[in-house]
């Protein structure tokens, strides 16, 4: 498997091509922009685009895809979104395991932000969208979904190994065990839960 | 450009080196791995895709090259120049750099996360979105040097001197810059809480 990044300097977003070695078949995740340069990248790299793989659905994202549908014809393209009429694409939320371009994907949906978020992990690789990037993770509409959104990363990566490399949307690349040792959220999610414990207990021992 | 494979020994997690079989530990000849990288630096301007973990370099001019998706974590490198060199997509994630250069140096998209460096500079080179989360820095130079989105999350900063840089959202979210100086930096335009 080949992996080659491209970073939007409009969006400062990174968006990954990722194919099969020898295979002219190829994935775009995350595309923001359908820009000159990215473009370039992957005539130069002799790629077709066939598959588009979305963390998440927004208006900017689904724009671009319907600039690849324009450019390369049909294009299967997967995504999070529950019965949705106004996106055509496979919901693969509920999915262990999908096939593209001769790769199997792992699409891993974590509760907490958007309903649709999901990241794919492929082989020792973990695409994280903007739900998580080196040394932080993104930020939930409201307390609680924050929390969760730590809890359920946090179980995720546990039982991920540790080695597995992480690629976010945005900033730089990371793997599964430096988050674990070096994420903010991580860390200061248990200063938290510690210091709730202790409060908790101490008044239960007082009572 | 990244294409990783496991070490072929029974039960072992670890990448294989380059395009052989095994990892650093598992592997029969590693001079001859030396070698052959150091043929291929001498000899090709692009070094791509290559496993490298756990390797040591010791005054090794690993200068002028353009190095794309290859993983040197956990490997040492004393007195080596990456100097001109252009880094693309590689992680040196727990790695020691000990009076290592990188002059006129441009990465993007690495990580050095929990990585050690001593006595290293960085003179008027582009260090951009790269993560040195949790990484320890100890008498290291940044003149000069633009690191704009890198992050340093969690690193200790030890007399490390930031002369010159551009520190646009840069984070150093709870990092110990207790000893660190930012002569002619825009420190103010950096991030130091998570919100």
């Amino acid at each position: 498997m080949e992996i080659h990044s491209y970073f939007s300097t409009n969006y400062l977003q990174n968006t990954y091509i990722i194919n099969k070695k020898d295979r002219q078949e190829t994935i775009i995740l995350d595309p923001f922009e359908i820009e000159a340069p990215l473009f370039e990248l992957l005539e130069n790299l002799e790629l077709e685009v066939t598959s588009v793989l979305l963390t998440h659905v927004d208006k900017q994202k689904w724009s671009s895809v319907q600039s690849l549908k324009r450019i390369y014809g049909t294009i299967e393209v997967y995504g999070g979104i529950d019965d949705d009429r106004k996106h055509d694409l496979v919901s693969v939320k509920e999915l262990d395991f999908f096939e593209t371009c001769g790769i199997s994907v792992q699409p891993i949906f974590i509760p907490g932000h958007h309903s649709d978020s999901l990241m794919f992990r492929m082989d020792q690789f973990l695409f994280s969208g903007s739900l998580i990037g080196a040394g932080l993770i993104d930020k939930a509409d409201e307390s609680f979904g924050r929390a969760l959104l730590i809890q359920c990363l946090q179980e995720t990566f546990e039982e991920l190994p540790k080695q597995t490399i992480l690629f976010p949307s945005s900033g730089p690349p990371s793997s599964v065990g430096a988050e674990l040792k070096t994420n903010y959220s991580f860390r200061h999610q248990e200063r938290l839960t510690a210091r709730i414990s202790a409060k908790l207990f101490s008044e239960e021992i007082s009572r | 450009m990244f294409s990783r494979h496991l070490c072929t020994h029974s039960g072992c997690n670890a990448f294989s080196l380059g395009s052989d079989s095994y990892c650093a530990v598992h592997h029969p000849d590693l001079s001859r791995v030396y070698q052959e990288l150091e043929n291929e630096v001498a000899t090709s301007g692009v070094i791509t895709n290559k496993n490298l973990t756990g390797l040591g370099f010791k005054n090794k001019s690993l200068r002028a090259r353009r190095w794309i998706g290859c993983d040197f974590s956990n490997g040492n490198f004393e007195g080596c120049t990456f100097d001109e060199s252009s880094l693309l997509l590689c992680t040196f994630e727990g790695a020691t750099f000990v009076s290592c250069t990188f002059d006129v140096c441009e990465t993007m998209e690495i990580s050095f996360s929990g990585a050690n460096f001593k006595d290293c500079t960085f003179r008027d080179s582009k260090i951009i979105l790269t993560n040195f989360n949790g990484a320890i820095l100890q008498d290291c130079q940044f003149i000069g040097t633009d690191l704009m989105y890198s992050r340093f999350i969690y690193a200790y900063l030890s007399r490390t001197l930031f002369e010159d840089c551009n520190l646009k959202a840069v984070h150093f979210i709870e990092s110990n810059l207790g000893n660190a100086s930012f002569r002619f930096s825009n420190k103010e335009e950096a991030i130091y809480d998570a919100v």
